[in-house]
């Protein structure tokens, strides 16, 4: 054991990096917004025919290449990448949310239904998300949920992502990249009881917002009489702003094989853009212990999850 | 004879637990230690829930609806139940200026007699209720019991 008073111990905690993982760092990196996704698909026409019913009314224009194809629409953009084996995560939280006009998202839904996609009505916990809304799987198994909204510009409303370590995405997300925390969930007792509803009845909540899931204590105490125990919590997520878009943390409902380590480029991964100069967001990156790599105009991150992220700057 | 050596931590409880810890960072000057996340939620149940540092005194917060006092009552009554932190003078202003920067209510400060320990206090809660003294002793340059803190 070593003495050492107060101070000693809290200048050591702030060696360590890990002070105030809540507020972003002064001088932190600036994102204007989140500026699309890139998901991985296995036929990249097979997945056009998929989303351009979907993009209807979204201002914008297909840009096929090779491996790739892309829908542009104003700032933003989903890219497409042709794997035969596409990383998606058809069983999580992982989602991204398109906007279409209210008008069409029923109709649409119908459409997507007698296409022969498997189409649920559900909410989320985000205030801007407890309506329901239609939610169903692009063909390679990426989960799409569709956003009643005036107008489909901009595209994306928000993207979901699982972690497992919310402390070390928060470094990066919010200490790092600026994100502002805006709602987060399963911190409170309502959030509690609202679980609690959902087991008991009709609820219809995303599955990944809720579990069923006896802890340690609920085993020692009531497993071996029940073996059917059933325990409701909210999953936990927190959702961070970058400008008119959203991000948001879920808590991984499984625990999945992560790519290899030392790999920082990968997909699927989330777009951001930043009018900062290249130069000074990687300046900023390197000040912090986040893996990451440049590319000309864009620097990866990948999280402490395994969850890759490209920063397109100015 | 129990053995027992000191207060390790206090499990604090609020509606909101987020709010709480959020307030201990922002307001206090905390430090947010964990989150106890990874591999808790999982197989093993439970949530998401955060250790916290104030000065050298550990912090985990739980959602609980618990009946507190209201934030309004600030001191004094049956709930009079508190932590009570002690700072330097200097920074016993520092902390009644960011209280009332924040907009967080607060009473006093009391100024306690002269001849006794404390030398000022102020009395506050947090956004659960729960209820916090902050003073300065009079004799502040004397060290009682320097934290110890285990080997890296
Ligand atoms: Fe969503």
């Amino acid at each position: 054991m070593a003495t050492e008073t107060s101070a000693a111990a809290e200048s050591a905690r702030q060696a360590a990096g890990f002070a105030a993982v809540l507020k972003p760092v002064d001088g932190h990196i600036s994102i204007d917004s989140v500026a699309g996704v890139q998901l991985e698909v296995r036929d990249l026409a097979e997945a056009r025919a998929f989303y351009e019913p979907i993009f209807w009314d979204a201002a914008g224009s297909w840009k096929p290449s090779a491996r790739t194809l892309t829908f542009e629409s104003g700032s933003q953009s989903l890219e497409l990448v042709q794997k035969a084996k596409p990383r998606t995560f058809a069983d999580g939280g992982q989602h991204t949310a398109y906007r279409v006009r209210a008008t069409r998202v029923s109709s649409l839904a119908e459409q997507l239904a007698e296409a022969g996609h498997s189409v649920e009505w559900w909410h989320e916990d985000h205030p801007q998300e407890r309506e329901l809304a239609p939610y169903l799987h692009d063909p390679s198994g990426n989960r799409v949920q569709l956003v009643a909204a005036s107008s489909a510009d901009p595209l994306i409303a928000h993207v979901a992502i699982e972690v497992h370590a919310f402390d070390y995405c928060e470094y990066l997300y919010v200490r790092e990249l600026g994100g502002e925390v805006d709602y987060y969930h399963g911190w409170r007792v309502e959030d509690q009881t609202a679980a609690k509803a959902w087991l008991d009845g009709d609820d219809p909540a995303a599955p990944w917002t809720r579990r069923d899931n006896p802890g340690w204590t609920d085993f020692r105490d009531q497993g071996s009489k029940n073996r059917s125990i059933r325990v409701p919590r909210p999953n936990t997520q927190v959702f961070l702003r970058y400008g008119d878009t959203r991000l948001g943390m879920i808590s991984a409902t499984k625990t999945r094989q992560e790519p290899p380590e030392e790999q920082i480029v990968g997909t699927p991964r989330i777009l951001f853009r930043s009018s900062m100069a290249a130069d000074q967001a990687a300046a900023r990156a390197d000040a912090e212990p986040v893996p990451h790599e440049r590319h000309g105009r864009s620097i990866y991150f990948r999280d402490a999850d395994g969850n890759f992220s490209e920063l397109r700057c100015g | 004879m129990a053995d027992i050596e000191s207060i390790s931590h206090s499990g604090m409880v609020a509606p909101d637990s987020r709010a709480v810890h959020t307030f201990y960072e922002t307001v206090l000057s905390g430090v947010r230690e964990e989150t106890v996340s990874r591999s808790y939620e999982g197989t093993r149940g439970g949530n998401a829930h955060s250790c916290g540092i104030l000065g050298d005194y550990v912090f985990v917060t739980f959602p609980r609806r618990r009946d507190v006092a209201p934030l309004e009552q600030l001191r004094g009554g049956e709930d009079s139940f508190r932590h009570g932190f002690a700072v330097s003078r200097t920074r016993f202003d520092e902390i009644t200026q960011r209280l009332q920067e924040q907009g967080v209510p607060f009473e006093g400060p009391l100024v306690h007699p002269e001849r006794g320990p404390l030398g000022e206090s102020i009395y506050f809660r947090d956004p659960g209720g729960n209820y916090f003294e902050v003073c300065w002793r009079r004799d502040e340059d004397v060290q009682y019991n320097p934290v110890r803190v285990a080997e890296e």
